[in-house]
């Protein structure tokens, strides 16, 4: 009986876990994909001004006024800048973080009454990502 | 060397725990049904089958505590279920070359495992019920983790209030 509690246990922690990593692996791969989201709205941009030139071309009524009002949302967006500072040290925290739980999660689903090998080829995949994401880091990928 | 063969037809959401002579048998999963071997040279064998819940445990509230934590003020905790199933079946059966022995539940009402040997056999105990404690233990622990929930809130506030003032 004691035994069986314990993979009970372990299922049940190993859940909670496993969770907890997937939802610490998808806030990583946003920080880390933010300084990228930087390069990408120039080409929303010119996309949208390429949409707005040829609207205009055609002579469809897109008065001077909406055409400022959409430049300058644009512009303010485009002057926003992730802190890749604290990207960076958020990073270094989480990656290490989702290494280990990726470990703790397979081993309480090894040892769970329940085995669930989806779980633990998730995790496994999430630990080699995180392993990749945090080599990215420390040889500064981000941070340039 | 007699084989024996028992298939376990209960509710997946069940933990089930198989003791044949006192050891405890792994068995493997197919579909619904859960099928056990064993091997032995003996003439009669003990047959113990009853289910395990995690609130069996003296220390349950340490563990949700503890769920509560890891699980992020218990939001991605999947909780303990509202399993208040009991089973508790017990029985010595006549062994012979290959022994197959069915054990299943249930339709609500029945308070009692459906059997079937292929020798003869001795019904100890067959007993299916709702266990009351464990239902007082389910409303314990929601009333556990309202607790925790407004012991987090205080804490946080205590320390947005200190680093505020």
């Amino acid at each position: 009986m004691g035994k069986e509690l314990l993979r009970q246990r372990a299922y049940h922690t190993g859940t909670i876990l496993f969770r907890v990593m997937m939802l610490s692996l998808g806030v990583s791969i946003l920080c880390f994909v933010a300084p990228m989201i930087q390069a990408l709205y120039g080409l929303v941009v010119l996309l949208f001004l390429l949409t707005v030139i040829l609207f205009t071309l055609g002579l469809i009524l897109l008065d001077e006024e909406k055409v400022a009002w959409i430049q300058s949302t644009f512009d303010h967006l485009s002057e926003l800048k992730p802190n890749l500072e604290l990207i960076c040290k958020i990073l270094q925290v989480m990656l290490p973080m989702i290494v280990a739980l990726s470990v703790v999660v397979i081993v309480c689903q090894l040892l769970a009454s329940k085995r669930s090998f989806g779980k633990i080829i998730a995790s496994a995949i999430a630990g080699l990502v995180a392993v990749t994401l945090w080599i990215c880091v420390s040889k500064g990928v981000i941070g340039r | 060397m007699n084989n024996f063969r028992l298939t376990l037809n209960t509710p997946s959401k069940l933990a089930m725990v198989v003791l044949i002579d006192g050891k405890t048998i792994r068995g493997k999963k197919k579909r619904d049904k859960t099928i056990y071997n064993f091997n032995t040279t003996k003439n009669m064998i003990d047959v113990n089958i009853f289910n395990v819940v995690e609130l069996d445990s003296p220390v349950w509230w340490l563990w949700s505590i503890f769920y509560f934590i890891i699980g992020i003020f218990g939001i991605f905790d999947r909780g303990f279920g509202k399993m208040t199933d009991r089973i508790e079946c017990a029985f010595r059966v006549s062994m012979a070359d290959n022994v197959n022995m069915s054990v299943g539940t249930w339709y609500k009402d029945n308070s009692v495992c459906t059997v079937q040997c292929d020798t003869m056999y001795k019904e100890i105990k067959n007993k299916v019920w709702q266990d009351d404690s464990l239902k007082k233990k389910i409303k314990l622990n929601k009333l556990l983790r309202v607790g925790l929930w407004l012991v987090s809130i205080l804490v946080i506030v205590a320390i947005v209030l200190k680093e505020v003032l």
